[in-house]
């Protein structure tokens, strides 16, 4: 008697080891002749088979492919071209101009940009070396400034014209009646007005920017923040906004939870590598 | 002509977007990937409308992208990993704003039909509308990538091998992990109504 109570033991074993294979079969979808022949004697494992099989028709069926509507390729070109435009302005143009140039001649171009700047910076550490050695600023007005000195600072770009000045003499306004204040002996070079705009490499700016228009869209955030809110935020390289950190005085809960809100909600463009900015923000 | 017959539509796809021809790299993603991107941000997003949108931004997401795309598992997983992602951010900023809607079992469109239709028909309608919303819930219980992953291989019959390639991680872990989703879907489903899709 307890004979045939082991016997039914050891088959009740079995089974069970033909349903875990049973199942581990389904899972990797290697259902061999046994394992198909188990599922016809065993009805917990035609029951599993059963609802597996249901279940991945209601997976396909919630997840399928939707029909397309109307116009949707365009509106995703449009999309495109909106987001392709961004990062173009936030690609440096160097690093854009060296992605097309290819062959032979690439490596050329990078040598002679290592060079030119190995100049620059040493005329320019030169020159802030002469400047702090040097005799006493000479002022000159640009009334009584020969004309085409005159004219050659007019043209100069605002940075180049920081260069020209010393911390003791910070006034440098130039316009009708205005001074420019200029020391040590070299005469200003005139500075060749670029054929490429300016590269905008102001994420930041740009991130601020995009971050006070949704604020303005959102009714429920207050007309002017009390104190500006620091973020500190990364995105990654699909455009996914990976870490972010918000700092804002106690005093102004809303315009931090604000700055959170229109980050959420931001549209970010995929980038070339992952960025993080830091940047503060009021309005 | 022949040569681009020939070629296979993801390599097609990436000249066109590395060959500055966007709005025919455009048109070809749109058309081989496009219906069912829309699928699964409509699942992801529980609304036709939100699910409209993400997905076009997805896939305009991913036609900038394309130029510097460098994976090897194919272009489906990558689009889908952006979808996920992308979702998961319009979601995030939907509750955030407090603006989410009720969650409904109803479909657009179908909820008030334009003529009447007999009540067997509506019933079973209306049956499989809800199970649809459930199943979509019970997978927006699923951690990512698991998720994604179940979808590729069940819904658009990707590879476990393919998917295990875009990962970057084992055959076998990818099955698993698929497997483990599976099972929390169904038992997920059980809990909730008491039976078995």
């Amino acid at each position: 008697m307890s004979h045939g109570v082991d016997d039914q033991g050891m088959s009740n074993n079995v089974v069970q080891l033909e349903c875990a294979r049973f199942e581990e079969g389904l899972a990797s979808e290697t259902l061999d002749s046994d394992l198909v022949a188990h599922r016809r004697e065993c009805p917990r494992c035609d029951d599993l088979a059963h609802a597996h099989q249901n279940l991945i028709a209601a997976l396909k069926d919630a997840t399928g492919p939707e029909p397309l509507p109307e116009g949707f390729a365009d509106e995703v070109m449009a999309r495109a071209d909106v987001l392709a435009g961004r990062i173009l302005l936030d690609e440096p143009p160097v690093a854009a101009e060296t992605a097309r140039a290819s062959g032979p001649g690439a490596g050329l171009l990078w040598g002679g940009l290592a060079a030119a700047a190995l100049l620059c910076a040493f005329w320019a550490g030169t020159h802030l070396e002469r400047n702090r050695q040097g005799p006493a600023p000479v002022r000159m007005d640009a009334a009584t400034a020969p004309s085409h000195t005159a004219g050659q600072v007019a043209t100069a770009r605002p940075a180049a014209a920081d260069q020209l000045t010393t911390p003791s003499d910070p006034t440098h306004v130039v316009g009708a009646g205005a001074s420019v204040s200029m020391q040590g002996t070299p005469t200003p070079q005139a500075v060749t007005p670029s054929t490429r705009p300016e590269p905008i490499h102001d994420v930041a700016g740009e991130i601020r920017d995009l971050l006070q228009a949704e604020i303005g869209r959102n009714d429920g955030c207050p007309v002017h923040s009390n104190e500006p809110v620091t973020v500190t935020m990364t995105i990654d390289r699909t455009g996914t906004l990976t870490d972010r950190q918000l700092l804002s005085m106690a005093a102004d809960r809303d315009a931090h939870a604000c700055v959170g809100y229109a980050l959420d909600a931001l549209p970010l463009p995929p980038l070339a590598g992952d960025v993080t900015v830091t940047f503060t923000i009021d309005w | 002509m022949l040569a681009d017959q020939e070629e296979p539509l993801d390599s097609r796809i990436l000249r066109l977007a590395r060959e500055g021809d966007r709005k025919e790299a455009c048109r070809l993603l749109v058309e081989a990937y496009g219906s069912e991107i829309l699928g699964t941000c409509i699942s992801r997003m529980s609304a036709r409308a939100g699910g409209e949108d993400a997905a076009q931004d997805v896939l305009a997401r991913a036609l900038v992208a394309l130029p510097n795309y460098r994976g090897s598992g194919g272009l489906r997983p990558w689009l889908h990993r952006i979808a996920a992602n992308r979702c998961i951010d319009l979601l995030r900023s939907n509750r955030s704003r407090r603006i989410r809607t009720v969650e409904t079992l109803e479909v657009e469109g179908v909820a008030a039909p334009a003529q009447v239709m007999p009540s067997d028909v509506r019933e079973s309608i209306h049956a499989h509308q809800r199970q649809v919303a459930e199943v979509r819930r019970a997978l927006s219980r699923v951690k990512e990538p698991d998720r994604t992953w179940v979808e590729l291989h069940y819904t658009h019959d990707t590879s476990y091998d393919e998917i295990a390639s875009e990962a970057g991680i084992s055959r076998a872990a990818v099955k698993q992990r698929i497997w483990r989703a599976v099972k929390k879907v169904r038992n997920t489903l059980r809990l909730w109504d008491g039976r078995t899709v």
